[in-house]
């Protein structure tokens, strides 16, 4: 039985190639279809991707521990405890990249001329590497030095809405953890650039003990912020850390703390599994239908083939063996093709410059980066695959219901 | 000794309401060996007979026994194993796949019987040897003339050695010389293969080389 199939296989794989000036249609239909799909979807999930990391890049992470207060009163009197011992258990779990202690104190920044309302993080300078935008767009190393004597990062943006420059003082009037206001001097040692204005102009950056002295916090916290090497590890290492942080806290995931986006990434992937459904049903009808031409164009040469002893299964599997060649060949040229343009793509980048200025609300500069992902693509292609299987069967079926007589009294093409 | 028992066999076509007889009660026996031509005029049903001993079509009624087996009680699987095994096929417009090389054409059934490949070349090439087409096993049918196409077509039957060879109007999309020289081959085939022939035809030429004529007309046998 297997041997026979194995003939049969042999002989479709033949007959593909004989018949190549009409295949080639139908290759040349599936390879583009399958490399537009590809390059689209490695569009939809560089744009999510970059989403996404402005979203966890924010000063998040993908998990963060806090006071469930400091959730409702972003106020430094919802602070909390964290021991050296409980930051090193959850760092030296494998999937976390890093864990980053943070205080956030709200605001507002006076220059000579202007005031605004801010953020000013403390930031850990051993560890904030990598972690967020800053550890990320800024060299780390210089971090111990420009923090020095209460030294200050501010953002390009609000150092131009204050009307000040690089090392002038500016003055930030904050509440301590006794609710008694508080006005601190700073002097700007530097200033950073972001993609993402709206970041520029509200975080202004110095070292955490800094902040923890001003405002009496001392060995007190606002944040634990925890960055994962992949957010698919999310719930595995939710519930390890869980188990482990201090009593009156809580740990949240970063779709807790920026429903936002969390909700626009979950919405953008439904429409784009919308999306994909329906291009693929949309491809099924026209490929049923060409499959269906081709096989009823060669009804007569199934009829001799059963004059010669084919059975009607061998048929069968003689019409579903070449289709299924036929969406190998265009599936996987069309996917290397698609997949090829889009590592160029994801290392040139796709100017958006044009849309930037609405694009960088929702994280994105003036650069789309495509991002080829393997399992996503293997599933497109095996989608594909299976489709086509499904789309070959009908003809198929149409092919074996005449008999002998019937077939070869079908007109040749 | 009776290859072929043909009892009583009728055959209606259904269109609508409207049926037509194809054949009507024809009975016949075919000895192993024979070279039979079944004649009659158009639409008398000699076709349709050759395609029931065939097995290529069904009998509305009646039955056909080869070589003791009842093929009109037989599944569909079993009649393509039975066609494989005991039979080869002529037909009137040569049949061959086009994409496929006069050699491949030859070789098709040896393959689906799962033969070595090195010797369904070797036989392919036998075969058309026979029929005096050694050189052109690479050409493609469309690189051939039409007595050629229907040479390699005579390969094709040959080349598995079936018991039964069957020829529906094999010369008719030929010329007269054409015609003539492959009714020889075939002849000289049968001798050398020890099969026995069974055409339909109403070319007057196949007639007079004929050993045995069965006439057909409207459906039943009258003559033999």
């Amino acid at each position: 039985m297997l041997k026979s199939f194995l003939i049969i296989f042999n002989l479709a794989m033949r007959s593909v190639f004989s018949n190549w000036s009409k295949n080639k249609v139908i290759i040349s239909i599936i390879i583009v279809s399958i490399m537009l799909i590809q390059i689209l979807l490695s569009i939809a999930e560089g744009f999510r991707g970059q989403v996404k990391t402005f979203a966890l890049d924010s000063l998040i992470g993908n998990l963060k521990i806090m006071n469930p207060q400091y959730k409702i009163d972003n106020s430094i009197n919802n602070n909390f405890i964290i021991s050296e011992d409980i930051l090193q258990q959850i760092a030296d779990m494998p999937q976390v990249k890093g864990v980053t202690r943070r205080i956030q104190v709200p605001a507002v920044f006076k220059s000579e001329r202007e005031i605004r309302n801010g953020v000013l993080v403390g930031i850990d300078v051993n560890t904030e590497r990598n972690l967020s935008f800053i550890g990320k767009s800024y060299d780390y190393t210089k971090f111990a030095s420009i923090f020095k004597d209460n030294g200050i990062l501010i953002g390009q943006e609000l150092l131009e809405k204050l009307q000040t420059q690089k090392s002038f003082k500016i003055v930030a009037s904050a509440q301590d953890v006794n609710d008694k206001s508080i006005e601190s001097s700073f002097f700007i040692s530097d200033t950073y650039k972001s993609t993402l204005p709206n970041v520029e102009e509200i975080f202004v950056f110095t070292d955490i003990n800094t902040i923890a002295k001003i405002y009496g916090l001392g060995e007190a916290i606002t944040e634990v912020s925890i960055v994962l090497y992949d957010d698919n590890d999310l719930a595995t290492v939710f519930s390890a850390v869980e188990k482990i942080i201090p009593e009156h806290t809580k740990l949240y995931t970063w779709g807790d703390l920026n429903p936002f986006f969390k909700g626009w990434l979950d919405m953008m992937y439904i429409v784009l599994m919308i999306f994909f459904s329906v291009v693929f049903l949309a491809a099924t009808i026209p490929l049923t239908n060409t499959i269906l031409i081709s096989v009823l164009e060669r009804i007569h040469e199934f009829g001799i083939m059963q004059a010669l002893g084919f059975r009607k299964m061998h048929l069968f599997v003689f019409i579903m063996s070449e289709a299924i060649i036929i969406l190998l060949i265009g599936i996987i040229i069309g996917s290397a093709l698609g997949l090829t343009i889009s590592g160029i793509l994801a290392s040139t980048g796709i100017n958006i410059s044009a849309f930037s200025q609405g694009a960088a609300n929702i994280g994105l500069g003036d650069y789309i980066y495509p991002k080829v992902d393997i399992v996503l693509a293997l599933q497109i292609i095996f989608a594909m695959l299976f489709l086509g299987i499904i789309a070959s069967l009908y003809p198929s079926i149409r092919a074996i219901l005449y008999n002998p007589m019937q077939a070869l009294s079908k007109r040749r093409n | 000794m009776s290859l072929i028992e043909v009892k009583n066999v009728t055959k209606i076509y259904k269109q609508g309401k409207v049926e037509t007889y194809a054949l009507r009660g024809a009975t016949t026996n075919i000895n192993e060996g024979d070279f039979v031509v079944l004649s009659g005029p158009s639409g008398s049903g000699k076709s349709t007979l050759l395609n029931i001993i065939g097995t290529l079509d069904t009998a509305s009624s009646g039955e056909v026994i080869i070589d003791g087996n009842n093929v009109s009680k037989m599944s569909k699987s079993a009649l393509a194993d039975f066609r494989l095994n005991n039979m080869g096929f002529i037909f009137q417009s040569y049949n061959l796949f086009p994409v496929l090389t006069a050699l491949e054409n030859v070789g098709l059934a040896l393959e689906l019987k799962g033969l070595p490949k090195k010797e369904i070349i070797e036989r392919s090439q036998l075969a058309l040897e026979d029929v005096g087409l050694k050189d052109f096993g690479k050409r493609k049918p469309s690189e051939l003339s039409g007595g050629q196409q229907q040479r390699v077509a005579v390969a094709r039957a040959l080349v598995s050695k079936p018991r039964l060879i069957l020829g529906d109007e094999p010369t008719a999309n030929l010329d007269s010389k054409n015609s003539e020289s492959l009714i020889d081959l075939m002849t000289s085939m049968q001798a050398k293969y020890n099969a026995t022939v069974v055409l339909s035809t109403h070319d007057s030429m196949v007639l007079s080389k004929a050993k045995r004529v069965i006439t057909l007309i409207d459906g039943v046998v009258v003559s033999d």
